[in-house]
């Protein structure tokens, strides 16, 4: 059994630095120098001394013992060794580093290659104090760039030229590549001219460029002659790493231990390091006897170069440049240990295994409690819980020690101080006698024990709540269908996790935090998540429905259903008197909300049903205003004081996802714990409810009627001859084009409505003609499973295919199927299903259904795969932003992000309006229904003074915002008291009117005034909450529902807007070309189109080719031009202000064409322009031209493709119904918003770079928070607008690997996204510090996450005075 | 017009106009039109029609009582102590006890008025719920004032 890891150690790492290790700590660290090749001895098969499994080094030998510290291989850490290289190396790791300060660096003197003004420059804003990384890279990138721009050394003169790298681990320098420098090398090469007369030979290879290759060798004594101070000009830190240990000259053995041999029938098996090892020692040891011997060079070359390559390997075997060996496996070097999913970080770092943890499959029970998990008896026998003996539950764990292991309220160990005892095998009875206070029981995991329970994938905080154990019999963990929703669990097999949380703290953390009922709602939005789904909402609706009437036997029983016989029930008076008692369904709803008149819960709700039908006023008498409550269907819910007006229970009353739901409300009046003590009784009721009455779905329910039939055949055979129609005009070409499109694309967009609404008329019908009794359709009305297409699917008709957004493409030549005609567009050819899946599928249609089937399947293997990595870029982003105790929201290291959050420090889960803390309307109908009438009636001034005068008081100025309170204020100005008053002029203060339809007393004022208080007072943001976290997820989450490839009209059919997954990514990626730009531009003048037309005009993009008529070639003798017809008649038309001047000023500036302006003449009375062509090649140069020419963009902004004349459809913000405004494609903001008849203040752009660039990062975040809206709204998801604004907050950065690099500073957090080792040598090389500040690296080092939640309070008091421990007087030789 | 010493606050009778104009959505409810000449007031009504059969063009007497006591409670009562109150409504699970109105009717209901519509104008609505059955009655404010909001109410009628 492992010891838990202690959270108590007396020392805490603060920071972590990163350094090289040079040759002397390699050796020092070294227990000796490894100088064999061979792993074992040839007899006895035992590790050879001195090679790379020395025993020296530690063993992985179950029966033998390391040979330094002497202990077996379970206790022994390992020990180091050294290999001494005879000839230095690059280091693969830092081969980018060594290249840049090469070219940083004079080849000759070894000195930094900048003047000495600039350099003392540099020097002084390296050392300026507390720099950070990011600004430190900046300035080396700077000092750089600066430096290998230098030809001349300013201290010794010598020429320098470009390094750069040749091949995998070749590094060369180009001496004479300036231009400046020709002359020189024409001398340094005459300095071969003695040697040339001697060898021909020797000239040919003159003549070839020259370079000088930078071997180890050499770098290596350049490296060493670099200053201390001009290693900070690099960026280095001397202190922390010079240059010269960039090169390898030693190289380090690690332990065995961590390339363990595996010894396999007889022979063993070798790690990779161990074999690559061997590899370079041999290597080594050939050089060195070749060095002594005198080998030729060639020879020596290449092995220095196979050394050099092993060592590479040995590091990183995915080598750029070097091919690997094909059928030879890739060989795991150090990088590769590290990177990617499984690697040490975020395999072994990031992640880690855990004890007392469990899983299995999960299966729905309804009798328990929704903060409840059935964990089967032989689980609990396995997990415990370390319970410290008290003298409250001594006899309890007595018990439990003397059962054992084997029986369940058991135990597993019981330990004192340091020895532990596992009770299997000893003496139980003994021991349980035996036990005394402070003793420390593992006893088995029982009844109401916290536990958590998590299910992956694990995308936002609801994915792992805490429940309490109840102990079952059989496999499977069990838990209410009410959690379903917020785990995305449901029961064909899923499987779930369960933690039990091993300390007090632990637990009472799960439990504020964590716990199911404090997370009813989502941090979302604020909406409930965990409600009754599925059969429960199918059984509430039967059971509510208007004709449901009980007698008082089966009143009663359903009444029994609730609980479990362990709570007072008091039954209502019956609803009909006479001629029998009969009680009606709502009423047992009533029961539910408020079983007893004990109950205090009053719930006062009005709100729309899932499917609600308005009543229509001429059914009614005229002079009656008519209520929603009066809708034919029962489709509005009114609740007062826990009675059920009217309404039924449906989706939309106790399922997820609706504020104004009853549990909803219960909720925000009355608590987490009745809320779900409610939840509970509906369970419990509709289960056994349904159980009884029965609800199932047979062939009945699908078979359509004969009307119903008859009514689909028609029309569908009528849509089939209107798409006929519309084809036949189309060919014709007499259809007219919407905006936008070409006949095509027109003729698509009609025949697709056509065919759309044949499926919503047949659905339509289905819902009128199939019986009250069929099942699918009772479904689809409550909202419990299923929508009118899925029955209409089943009864009437499949319809429309859809693939890729369109109808069925063209499998064959022209047609979608052989079985079709060529070029029909017919709709059963283009994939029309006129069958139901009851009356079965032809085959073409079936085919079409399948290809259909799979776009689906496709898409969402995809979807799950983009959406993973989207969130987890956007965690890595976000993950350290919490809110302090000043309510601003701060990174890790500090920095501001938001003065308050969300501008108004509210928590978006503790909402109840439409993104404000109350809903003031619902708020006070339930206060005014629930405290009561009686009372003196207030007057309206009354009223206002009372109102005015609490509104004033501290409590109320100190705690809340002067928004909130106006809003309130006006509230209760407008909608109390000023309707009082209207109504006393109108009844002439006719008491009993006048109080029946409003009266307030002060009782109910006060009462309100104080709610609006406590829920604002509730609602604000709590110090410490990660709100980066939460609103990363509450933006990642949502991507995994949405369906991948959708796209939108933006009010023009031809012009789509690209939404879902793709769109959100290219706003968090900040991509600089996004797939579909668009400016919407408001217009001077909304109402006139010829404007529209004309600015339309001056913003699109107009070829020289689309105005004119004619191009033509005139040859003479004496000269040759183009001449160009203008089409003046197409440029009225298109209401362009064009002249022929406009025309020939366009050519000259067209820079491709060089195009001289006295070559062209203009004439005004022809509108032609000649363009002469003179010179030599006349004939290839006006050919030239002629291609040319029509591509050349004579007016608008080249970058807009097209632009739109848009007319609004509806009233928004940005004008009426009917305006007119441009939609314009393509880029270009600035120049739309200065373009005359645009209003520039009201131009927008979905581009995020763009407008950020135009409009500054105030405009970029705005952007960023509207787009990301409106993707998510139309995909009928809502996110509260705060958690937008944390991730528009700050720089335009694209939350990728490149963005993320420049947001953080960590090194860990940073190795621990992507690209690993780049990050850690990029860290040791230029001496970098971690200060552990953030999650991740907080969670890599092991400690608690810094600065957030639980772990932000904490006890200040002054250090204690230590004195600083004596250096060491040998410590650095040894 | 109730008398003040009576627990009926209206007393009409109605004539039905129409039976389920907006389709019949319910196995045992109909919702009926009804118009009363007496006090010119338009009643809608949702009634169980297996227990209470009514045919288009029929007359009903409807009365709404707060009470099914035949002598008036004192009216200090209505708004008094929840014990009186809650006295009022007590109904026995034998059927006995004491009879009261209910003997002269054929159908009676029991529920609650809950709301008043909003406008300012002479005519007002009232609706009541009888467990979910609707009932809203339209007339002159004047015919109404012995109704009271919130306050439970037994409808009783009879052919």
């Amino acid at each position: 059994m492992k010891e838990a890891v202690s959270h108590k150690s007396p020392k805490v790492i603060k920071k972590l630095q990163f350094s090289l290790l040079n040759a002397q700590d390699t050796v020092k660290i070294s227990e000796f120098e490894v100088t064999h090749r061979d792993l074992y001895t040839p007899t006895d098969r035992l590790p050879v001394q001195n090679g790379v499994l020395d025993r020296r080094l530690g063993t992985t030998d179950k029966n033998a013992f390391c040979e330094t510290c002497g202990q077996s291989y379970v206790n022994c850490v390992g020990h180091y060794a050294y290999i001494k290289l005879v000839v230095p190396v690059f280091h693969i790791g830092y081969f980018k580093h060594t290249i840049a300060i090469l070219q940083a660096i004079c080849k000759t003197c070894a000195r930094v290659l900048l003047d000495e003004p600039e350099r003392r420059n540099y020097i002084r804003r390296f050392r300026r104090p507390n720099l950070e990384n990011i600004q430190r890279q900046a300035l080396s990138k700077a000092v750089n760039s600066m430096a290998r721009k230098v030809v001349y050394c300013p201290y010794c003169s010598a020429t320098n030229g470009t390094v750069k790298k040749a091949g995998a681990l070749k590094i060369i320098h180009d001496k004479f590549r300036a231009k400046k420098t020709a002359e020189e090398m024409e001398k340094w090469k005459k300095t071969f001219a003695p040697a040339v007369e001697a060898q021909k030979e020797l000239s040919m290879y003159l003549n070839k460029a020259v370079h000088e290759e930078l071997n180890p060798l050499k770098v290596l004594d350049l490296f060493r002659r670099i200053s201390d101070e001009d290693c900070e000009l690099l960026g280095l830190q001397p202190g922390w790493g010079r240059p010269e240990e960039f090169i390898w000259q030693y190289l380090s053995v690690p332990p065995v231990c961590i390339r363990p041999s595996v010894a396999q029938d007889g022979a063993s098996n070798e790690d990779d390091l161990t074999v690559k090892l061997t590899e370079i020692v041999f290597t080594n040891a050939l050089i060195k006897q070749g060095l002594s011997r005198g080998a030729p060079t060639p020879q020596f070359m290449e092995q220095w170069e196979f050394l050099q390559l092993s060592v590479a390997m040995y590091v990183n075997s995915e080598l750029p440049g070097v091919p690997s060996q094909p059928g030879q496996k890739p060989i795991r070097g150090f990088v590769q240990r590290l990177k990617g999913k499984q690697g040490r970080f975020r395999g072994n770092l990031s992640g880690k295994r855990v004890d007392f943890s469990g899983r299995t499959v999960i299966s729905p029970d309804p009798n328990l409690r929704i903060d409840e998990v059935a964990v089967p008896e032989r689980v609990a026998k396995v997990l415990t819980y370390p319970e410290r003996v008290t003298p409250h539950n001594i006899e309890m764990l007595r018990k439990a020690v003397r059962n054992g292991p084997d029986v369940h309220p058991g135990a597993n160990y019981v330990s004192r101080g340091e020895t532990k005892k596992f009770l299997k095998f000893a003496n139980r009875s003994s021991i349980a006698d035996g036990l005394a206070v402070g003793d420390v029981v593992e006893r088995h995991v029982i009844d109401g024990d916290i536990v958590l329970f998590n299910r992956q994938p694990s995308l936002h905080k609801l994915s792992i709540m805490c429940h309490r154990a109840k102990v079952r019999p059989w496999r499977t963990f069990r838990l209410n269908e009410c959690v379903c929703g917020p785990y995305n669990a449901d029961f064909d097999g899923d499987e779930m996790n369960l933690h039990v949380p091993q300390t007090e703290e632990a637990r009472t953390e799960a439990l504020e935090l964590m716990s199911v009922k404090h997370n009813l709602v989502t941090p979302r939005n604020g909406d409930p998540v965990i409600a009754a789904i599925q059969d429960f909402i199918t059984a509430s609706y039967l059971l509510s429905r208007k004709d449901t009437f009980l007698d008082r036997r089966q009143f009663t029983q359903i009444c029994c259903y609730l609980g479990d016989a362990n709570m007072q029930i008091d039954i209502p008076p019956p609803t009909i008197w006479k001629p029998t008692r009969l009680w009606t369904g709502k009423q047992i709803f009533n029961v539910l909300m408020r079983p007893n008149k004990q109950s205090k819960i009053f719930v006062n709700v009005e709100s729309k049903c899932n499917k609600w039908e308005e009543a229509k006023p001429e059914n009614y008498p005229k002079r009656m205003t008519l209520a929603n409550d009066l809708s034919p269907n029962d489709g509005w819910l009114v609740v007062v004081n826990s009675e059920i007006m009217c309404g039924v229970m449906d989706k939309a009353t106790v399922g997820s996802g609706k504020k104004k739901s009853i549990f909803g409300i219960i909720l925000r009046d009355y608590g987490p714990h009745e809320a779900a003590a409610a939840m509970n009784r509906l369970a419990k009721l509709c289960a056994r409810y349904l159980a009884n009455y029965g609800f199932s779905l047979g062939i009945n329910d699908v078979i359509p009627g004969p009307e119903l039939k008859a009514r689909k055949e028609s029309l569908v055979e009528k849509a089939y001859d209107d798409c006929q129609d519309l084809i036949a005009l189309a060919k014709k070409g007499k259809l007219e084009n919407k905006p936008g499109c070409n006949q095509e694309q027109t003729l698509e967009a009609l025949i697709s409505s056509v065919l759309s609404k044949v499926r919503e008329a047949v659905g339509q019908i289905c819902m009128k003609e199939l019986s009250r009794h069929n099942a699918p359709l009772i479904m689809a009305t409550c909202g419990s499973k299923g929508s009118v297409i899925n029955v209409s699917q089943m009864v009437a008709c499949v319809g429309q295919q859809i693939i890729a957004g369109h109808r069925v493409p063209n499998g064959f030549q022209d047609r979608s199927l052989p079985h079709f005609p060529k070029k029909s567009k017919e709709p059963p050819s283009k994939g029309f299903v006129r069958n139901s899946f009851y009356s079965g599928l032809v085959a073409t249609e079936f085919l079409f259904h399948a290809i259909s089937g799979r776009e689906g399947l496709v898409d969402t293997a995809v979807k799950t795969a983009e959406t993973g990595y989207m969130q987890r870029r956007l965690m890595k982003a976000l993950e350290d932003l919490t809110t302090q105790y000043d309510l601003s929201v701060r990174n890790s290291t500090g920095g501001v992000v938001q003065f308050r959050y969300g501008d108004d420090g509210l928590d978006p889960a503790c909402l109840e309006g439409d993104a404000q803390p109350i809903d003031l309307d619902r708020a006070w109908t339930h206060i005014s229904a629930s405290t009561g009438r009686v009372g003196r009636s207030l007057l309206p001034f009354e009223i206002i003074e009372i109102a005015d005068k609490e509104l004033a008081t501290p409590r109320f100025t100190t705690e809340c915002t002067q928004t909130y309170l106006d809003g309130v204020r006006d509230f209760i100005h407008d909608r109390i008291a000023s309707k009082i008053a209207e109504n006393r002029k109108s009844h002439d203060a006719e008491t009993a009117i006048v109080e029946n339809k409003t009266k307030v007393t002060e009782n109910q004022l006060r009462t309100f005034l104080h709610v609006c208080w406590v829920k604002y007072v509730k609602a604000r943001i709590e110090p410490g909450s990660t709100v980066g976290a939460v609103g990363a997820q509450s933006i990642g989450e949502p991507g995994t529902q949405m369906t991948l490839k959708t796209f939108h009209f933006a009010g023009v059919a031809s012009m789509n807007v690209t939404l879902g997954v793709p769109r959100i990514k290219e706003i968090i990626n900040a991509a600089k070309a996004i797939s579909t730009p668009i400016i919407s531009c408001k217009l001077v003048t909304r109402n006139s189109e010829a404007s529209a037309r004309i600015v339309k005009g001056r913003l699109e993009k107009t070829l020289l080719g689309d105005v004119a008529s004619l191009l033509e070639e005139a040859w003479a003798p004496e000269y040759a031009y183009i001449g160009i017809i203008v089409d003046t008649e197409a440029i009225r038309k298109l209401q362009l202000e064009l002249t022929l001047d406009d025309i020939k000023w366009a050519i000259v500036s067209a820079k491709k064409l060089k195009i001289k302006q006295e070559s062209i003449t203009i004439v005004p009375r022809k509108n032609r322009l000649r363009i002469y062509v003179d010179g030599v090649d006349k004939y290839y140069r006006l050919r030239e031209l002629k291609r040319g020419l029509p591509d050349i963009v004579v007016k608008g902004v080249p970058s807009i493709s097209r632009a739109i004349i848009n007319i609004k459809d509806q009233d928004d913000a940005k004008g009426k119904k009917g305006d007119k405004e441009l939609l314009v494609e393509g880029y270009g903001l600035q120049k739309c918003m200065i373009t005359e008849g645009v209003i520039g203040e009201a131009t927008t752009s979905n581009h995020v770079i763009e407008v950020a660039q135009v409009l500054g990062i105030e405009a970029a975040r705005r952007t960023i928070v509207n787009e990301i809206q409106y993707t998510m709204k139309s995909h009928d998801m809502i996110i509260d607008p705060r958690h937008v604004m944390l991730l528009g907050d700050g720089e335009v950065l694209g939350i990728t690997r490149f963005g993320v690099a420049k947001m953080k500073d960590s090194v860990l957090m940073l190795a621990s996204f992507e690209k690993t080792t780049d990050h850690l040598f990029d860290a040791s090389a230029y001496g970098k510090n971690d200060s552990i500040s953030g999650v991740s690296e907080s969670i890599i080092m092991g400690n608690p996450a810094a600065m957030c939640g639980t772990s932000m309070p904490a006890l200040i008091r002054p250090a204690p005075v230590l004195k600083k421990p004596r250096k060491l007087l040998f410590e650095g030789a040894l | 017009m109730a008398n003040t010493s009576s627990n009926i606050v209206f007393d009409d009778i109605f004539t039905i106009n129409a039976i389920d104009k907006e389709g019949k959505k319910f196995d045992r409810v109909s919702r009926l039109y009804g118009h009363s000449k007496n006090y010119d007031m338009d009643l809608t009504l949702d009634y169980n029609f297996e227990l209470f059969p009514l045919r288009n063009g029929e007359s009903f007497a409807l009365a709404l009582a707060s009470s099914l006591d035949r002598e008036g409670a004192p009216s200090a009562a209505t708004d008094g102590d929840e014990e009186t109150d809650k006295d009022h409504h007590k109904w026995r699970p034998d059927g006995k006890g004491k009879h009261g109105l209910e003997e002269d009717y054929e159908y009676v209901m029991y529920g609650k008025v809950y709301k008043f519509d909003s406008g300012t104008a002479e005519i007002v609505t009232a609706y009541a719920s009888f467990g979910g059955l609707l009932m809203s009655l339209t007339g002159s404010f004047r015919h109404m004032t012995s109704i009271v909001l919130g306050d439970p109410i037994y409808l009783l009628v009879r052919k």
